[in-house]
């Protein structure tokens, strides 16, 4: 029966000898990897826009001049119709 | 009958006042200090279970695991005797309340890990990857074990209120029955009151062998990171 395994036995080359699930210092840049994947995609789900691309077109043609210059014609409209109306 | 159930777990109070932290620190007294070299026969008796336990509980642990042997010592003995307590009628076990035993659990465990990360950053670092794993699994074991070691303080704390307060509440429920058998039928009444009597039986099993296995897991813990 095998005993318990060394990290001397094992021999990785490339990416596979920082990132392997049999040597110490493997096992534990796989874990902190983990927990940094974990923390990027937080951070990117924290910091991405919230607004779809329509209401970011609406939003941009809310705060526009001709959007304010329409608003305010409508609302004089609306006065004029009103005081036609009580009269 | 429903209030009387749960009444014996409200924290106690005298006149008003809050005695739950003399009833905590009681148990301390009943354990007397040895003086002399050689002492009487209480203490003698004590001092050869202290060292019988804390043998087999520390035989796993290197030099560094030793230095926690007053601490796990004094928890099962403080658990132990809290326990037994508990089982006299009308009183007070302050084990029941899971706030007393977060209270032990959470320092008790943090301690052990940070510990380990403290002194074998690597070791306690990769222990959260079984060694072998296939890659696809890698992240999924990860945020498992991760999860695992987190659950491990509420495990130790609910486990030791479940096992206390439901022997408890069992306790309560047989004698009550027994009581109310009485007048309806006497052989029914006797038979409750044997499944009392080794009910009680168990609970005191139970109290010591909860103290045992809340010191042994905090041991565990210990040794998986010294």
């Amino acid at each position: 029966m095998a005993g318990p395994e060394t990290d001397a036995q094992f021999h990785f080359t490339g990416i596979k000898k920082y990132f392997n699930s049999y040597i110490l210092t493997g096992r534990m840049n796989c874990v902190l990897a983990t927990y940094g994947g974990i923390a990027l995609m937080i951070l990117y789900f924290k910091l991405r826009s919230k607004k779809t691309p329509a209401m970011k077109a609406t939003l941009t043609w809310t705060s526009s001049v001709k959007f304010r210059c329409l608003e305010k014609l409508m609302s004089t409209h609306h006065a004029i119709l009103n005081l036609y109306n009580k009269l | 009958m429903n209030e009387n159930l749960f009444a014996s777990f409200a924290a106690p109070s005298m006149m008003g006042l809050p005695i739950v932290v003399l009833i905590v620190m009681f148990p301390s007294i009943l354990f007397p200090t040895p003086s002399r070299l050689i002492n009487n026969r209480l203490i003698s008796i004590q001092q050869w279970l202290i060292q019988l336990t804390s043998k087999q509980m520390l035989a796993i642990h290197n030099q560094k695991g030793r230095t926690w042997a007053l601490m796990l010592m004094s928890l099962i003995l403080f658990i132990g005797s809290t326990n037994l307590l508990g089982l006299l009628p009308h009183s007070f076990t302050p084990t029941t309340q899971l706030s007393m035993n977060l209270g032990m659990a959470i320092p008790l465990w943090a301690g052990t890990v940070i510990t380990g990360l403290r002194y074998k950053t690597k070791a306690s670092l990769a222990h959260f990857l079984p060694q072998g794993t296939p890659l696809p699994l890698i992240p999924m074991l990860v945020v498992i074990e991760t999860i695992s070691l987190f659950i491990q303080p509420m495990a130790l704390a609910v486990r030791l209120t479940a096992n206390i307060t439901a022997g408890h509440l069992l306790i309560h429920l047989i004698g009550g029955a027994t009581l109310a058998l009485i007048n309806i039928s006497a052989t029914t009444a006797f038979i409750t009151f044997i499944i009392l009597i080794l009910l009680t039986i168990l609970e005191f099993a139970v109290a010591l062998i909860q103290a045992y296995v809340f010191t042994l897991l905090v041991s565990l813990y210990l040794h998986d990171n010294t």
